[in-house]
């Protein structure tokens, strides 16, 4: 039931993370951005406390004109993005392969190109650390 | 052409990029895309292809629905299991956009049927099942001049390449075609999916990558990935991307 929850859990964070995205520049075609799973509550593969969605995200952005209807997104760019996240999900479910806790997959789909940043745990973070 | 008040309204999130706008989204609806397999690939393939508004799309598949296909292969659903791929494929598409003309052709693509068939198209897409198609769809499109596609899939990992071997690349090198990357087809027994499974959500993001580099190609934006192939490990979800130089001595696409 505690892995359940932390799939639901990891969900709902990932796709707050998808509706609230980085900012895009207005007309661009295709920037898609995944930070799936978060596991604040583990540790990564060195001991190290993993981040939330909060420690990517302080606060939610005060941006005008930053949705899919206002800027446009190419369909199929939501398509991988969907594919990529449900693979993730299965993976974190059968606990097989590298978990994404404590990584950001960025896609740019103009390029073709793909970046793997490591996500950082913020100290301050008002939701997972404890000052 | 212009566009109805219905295609402002159902295309409007193409239409107000600045990449697209309303000149692209007339490209995509006078093109015509040939889908090879409607499996695991073609199934996201045909599906984004269609919702994009691709005005013609050729179904080649000679296959029946079989209800292993359907942890991967989406655009059949349960009550299609014994049905024609390319009808089952049909309907699924004709649901999603009724403007969609599509083209069903019932048949095996071989070295003697795959050229006629390909002129017809600006832009095909290969996520067939097997070697020897793979290789005769390579060189109708080589000789038709039309750009592949082309992408597959193996248990937890996939890869994508444009080919376009009629083409130089930016520094003026010709490009390759498929047959640099695969000289022969591999004799190797037990490597379909049938054989060695497959994560059903690999399938969705090759397909869907599949379909963005289609798109990409018929509007002429962004990077094509001509002379280039990505490696996605699904387990790792780790991406690489490797150039693919041009066999000089390619049967194919290099001649003496």
């Amino acid at each position: 039931m505690k892995r359940f929850l932390l799939i639901i859990g990891m969900f709902v964070l990932a796709s707050a993370g998808q509706a609230a995205s980085a900012p895009q520049e207005r007309g661009e075609v295709t920037f898609g951005e995944s930070g799936l799973p978060f596991r604040p509550f583990d540790k990564d593969l060195n001991g190290k406390p993993l981040p939330c969605y909060q420690c990517l995200v302080p606060q939610a952005p005060r941006i005008e004109g930053q949705t899919c209807a206002e800027v446009g997104i190419l369909g199929t760019i939501a398509g991988v993005m969907g594919t990529m996240q449900a693979t993730e999900v299965i993976k974190e479910i059968l606990g097989v392969g590298d978990s994404l806790a404590g990584k950001l997959i960025l896609y740019n789909g103009l390029e073709a190109s793909f970046k793997t940043i490591k996500l950082p745990k913020d100290p301050g973070c008002p939701c997972c650390s404890r000052g | 052409m212009t566009l109805s008040d219905d295609q402002l309204e159902r295309y409007a999130r193409h239409i107000i990029l600045k990449e697209i706008g309303g000149p692209g989204q007339k490209k995509l609806l006078k093109s015509r895309v040939l889908v090879i397999g409607a499996g695991g690939l073609g199934s996201p393939v045909l599906m984004y292809l269609a919702a994009a508004g691709v005005g013609t799309i050729g179904i080649v598949d000679d296959d029946a629905v079989s209800l292993s296909n359907l942890q991967r292969q989406i655009i059949h659903a349960t009550g299609n299991v014994g049905e024609a791929k390319t009808s089952s494929a049909q309907k699924a598409l004709l649901n999603t956009n009724p403007g969609t003309v599509v083209n069903l052709h019932n048949f095996r693509l071989t070295n003697d049927n795959a050229a006629a068939l390909i002129k017809e198209y600006d832009i095909v897409a290969d996520g067939c099942d097997n070697f020897e198609t793979r290789l005769a769809v390579n060189r109708a499109c080589f000789k038709e001049k039309v750009p592949l596609v082309s992408a597959a899939l193996m248990k937890f990992d996939g890869q994508l390449a444009t080919f376009r071997p009629f083409d130089k690349d930016l520094n003026g090198k010709p490009l390759p075609c498929y047959q640099c990357l695969v000289p022969q087809a591999p004799r190797i027994e037990g490597q379909t999916c049938a054989e060695v499974g497959i994560l059903g959500t690999i399938a969705g993001v090759m397909g869907t990558m599949q379909a963005t580099e289609v798109i990409k190609e018929i509007l002429g934006v962004g990077d094509s990935l001509a002379g280039k192939l990505i490696l996605y490990n699904g387990l790792e979800a780790s991406f690489k991307t490797i150039k693919l130089p041009k066999d000089p001595g390619c049967p194919c696409c290099s001649r003496g």
